[in-house]
């Protein structure tokens, strides 16, 4: 599943850290999810698209997508 | 590895560290009595439940702190674990059968279990790279 999550934090200039602590996850996981290692489950990715305000399509696709 | 930077997380291991340093000095501590004092045999009995308490508290923290992991430590986790106690088990097969083979000196399960132990180490340093 491929994400904007790097692109998104970067307009807002949030570390990773910084991301992680406002999803309550650990830095690795926001580095995992950017480096499309890791696909959040549905929960952390609806709160990922909520703090940015976005909707979570906008965020996130699928790779056929 | 930032496992454990969920203050949640945190909160468990001060005690899961204090558990697990007292049931091993309770593992020595006991070992030694019973080989060498001379005890009754429910003195015994009580003697060697006693690692087997000091453990069963250092599982509550260590699913505590489990649990309080977001869900990609969680998922690092499992999949150590995945690693670690098949392998293990293999050690303990493997050594079964060198032993019917006439191969290897009779062991216990006392010197297979501390394998999956050691071997969750390199599997979690494996897994943690996997999403690094």
């Amino acid at each position: 599943m491929r994400n904007r999550l790097r692109v998104l934090r970067a307009e807002r200039s949030w570390s990773q850290a910084e991301l992680a602590d406002r999803l309550g996850v650990s830095r690795q996981t926001v580095n995992a999810i950017e480096n499309q290692r890791y696909d959040p489950s549905l929960p952390l990715a609806f709160d990922i698209a909520r703090l940015f305000g976005l909707a979570i399509e906008q965020v996130f696709e699928p790779d056929g997508g | 590895m930032d496992a454990c930077n969920r203050p949640e997380a945190r909160r468990f291991l001060p005690y899961l560290y204090l558990l697990a340093g007292l049931t091993l000095i309770a593992v020595i501590a006991v070992s030694w009595s019973l080989d060498h004092l001379p005890i009754a045999p429910a003195g015994r009995l009580a003697l060697a439940m006693i690692p087997v308490a000091l453990w069963s508290g250092g599982i509550t923290m260590l699913v505590l702190t489990v649990r309080a992991l977001d869900e990609l430590q969680r998922r690092i986790q499992l999949e150590a674990l995945a690693i670690a106690f098949p392998a293990a088990m293999m050690i303990g097969m493997t050594v079964e059968y060198l032993q019917k083979a006439g191969f290897a000196r009779s062991v216990g399960i006392g010197d297979v279990w501390p394998f999956m132990f050691l071997l969750y180490a390199p599997a979690l340093l494996f897994a943690h790279w996997r999403y690094r």
